[in-house]
């Protein structure tokens, strides 16, 4: 299957979600990890609210009761509408490995990110 | 219908006379103290109550033949509810005037209040029957003293199964980190921290007893009862006690079971949206409350094996973590025969007895 062309790298700003159409009037999240991208379904499998204008933020976790740390390297996208978050490498949510997003197969072409998003 | 043998998870012993009880029990100055109030001896808090049971607080069968207050003679316990049940533990949760030493303002006669109730405990009722197991009746006060009681009963008697508190002199729930002596203590000597509900509700407690207004009628204190047990229960699940202590066992002693399915499915499903908030949890709260909490079932608001909760109830897998108890020998008691005949089939082994037994690690005889 042909990768579609969603936009160019250049464009994307690091930690910042833009939503791309991918046909039949779907929409998907991309955004900018490093040097790489990451593609996503903007359904979030919740109640459906629109992941591709949720945030990017580090992951957090703890030790111990009230320790809050950064995970190094781990980012989530966080559902604009009910906070659930998903790990932007994997899909999963945090709270429970069988929830998880829709990630696209992507990469940087030519400076340009392309997606296996479907017909 | 008998199962053979039962262990029931909350039985009230009494004091006959609480002052003239607790009194051998207190040190010289103490005792010098509550001899020196005007009016004479007063040592038990009385366990007032925001709204009085109109009818009594007790079966009016279980009044002891040599007199005192229901619950407050072993040997008539034994006779009505130990022997003809074929009770072989009966854990005891403390009667009206201990379950209310958290209530007490002055935190040292508290402290001191709550040692010679467990010293009571031990020689007027651990020492008579094996089948009798011991709460350490907490005073939350000063937490940091109620987790040196915890140990010091953990070395004074073996059959001292749990550690037991019910009115809150504090403003956080029991899972709140300002408790941390209390949850180490427990886990590091083994026992069980058992909440009794309703407590709110006794003279001195901090919280209200209902959330948004004070009862006006038993019927509301009595009904309202679980409102402090959700209190507590998302205290220990949020604040990470069980990860922290992941021996820490935590029992809800008389808020029935209804509630359970429906307030599983609240907490996971708000623990999904706010992660973020409490990051050093790793499972889902219906999972820890799974494997560190036991419910007990009295009031059981179940009244046959067809009862459309049960349903609802094994969806959660409460089977698991529930545990009998009757309450005896209170107004509201679901005696043994009544909670067999309304249980179905599959819970009888792990309700009656297998729950309780893995929790305060009894060694029962094999069921006949």
């Amino acid at each position: 299957m042909t990768p579609t062309d969603l936009c160019a790298f250049d464009d994307l700003e690091p930690g910042r979600v833009v939503e791309v159409p991918i046909g039949r009037g779907r929409t998907a999240g991309v955004v900018r990890v490093g040097d790489s991208v990451r593609v996503f379904s903007s359904i979030c499998p919740h109640h459906g609210g629109p992941l591709a204008r949720g945030l990017v933020r580090d992951a957090l976790t703890a030790d111990c009761p009230g320790a809050p740390a950064i995970e190094p390297d781990r980012f989530v996208l966080m559902c604009p509408w009910h906070n659930w978050e998903f790990d932007l490498d994997t899909g999963q949510a945090l709270f429970d490995r069988s929830t998880r997003m829709k990630l696209y197969e992507s990469a940087v072409v030519d400076g340009r990110v392309v997606a296996q998003v479907g017909a | 219908m008998r199962f053979v043998p039962l262990v029931d998870c909350d039985v009230h012993q009494e004091l006959r006379d609480p002052d003239a009880d607790l009194f051998p029990y207190l040190s010289s100055g103490w005792q010098e103290f509550v001899q020196s109030r005007p009016g004479g001896v007063t040592t038990v808090p009385s366990a007032a109550m925001y709204a009085e049971n109109p009818f009594g607080y007790n079966r009016k069968d279980a009044y002891p033949p040599e007199g005192g207050p229901p619950g407050s003679s072993p040997g008539y316990m034994i006779e009505q509810l130990l022997d003809p049940y074929d009770v072989e533990a009966a854990i005891l949760t403390g009667g009206d005037g201990g379950l209310a030493v958290s209530g007490l303002n002055n935190p040292y006669f508290a402290a001191e209040v709550s040692r010679a109730l467990n010293d009571h405990l031990t020689e007027h009722w651990l020492a008579v029957d094996r089948r009798f197991k011991g709460s350490a009746m907490l005073a939350l006060q000063v937490p940091e003293w109620a987790g040196k009681e915890i140990r010091r009963c953990a070395e004074l008697h073996p059959q001292f199964v749990q550690a037991v508190s019910v009115t809150n002199p504090l403003c956080y729930g029991f899972g709140h980190p300002i408790f941390d002596q209390v949850h180490r203590a427990c886990a590091e000597t083994g026992l069980p921290f058992g909440i009794h509900s309703l407590g709110e509700g006794y003279a001195g407690a901090v919280p209200s007893h209902l959330a948004s207004g004070w009862p006006t009628l038993y019927v509301e204190f009595h009904t309202g009862g679980i409102q402090g047990i959700l209190t507590h229960l998302m205290s220990f699940v949020f604040h990470g006690v069980f990860e922290r202590y992941p021996t820490f066992k935590l029992v809800l002693i008389e808020a029935g079971v209804s509630w359970l399915p429906g307030f599983l499915r609240r907490m996971d499903a708000n623990f999904k949206g706010l992660r973020r908030e409490t990051p050093w949890l790793k499972k889902l709260p219906s999972e820890y409350v799974m494997e560190h909490v036991v419910v007990t079932t009295q009031p059981f608001d179940i009244d046959s094996p067809d009862d459309e909760l049960i349903a609802a109830l094994d969806a959660a897998g409460a089977a698991d973590i529930l545990a009998y108890s009757s309450d005896y020998p209170h107004w509201d008691t679901d005696v043994p025969t009544r909670a067999v005949a309304a249980m179905p089939p599959h819970w009888r082994e792990k309700v009656l007895r297998g729950n309780a037994s893995r929790l305060y690690g009894l060694e029962l005889p094999v069921a006949a």
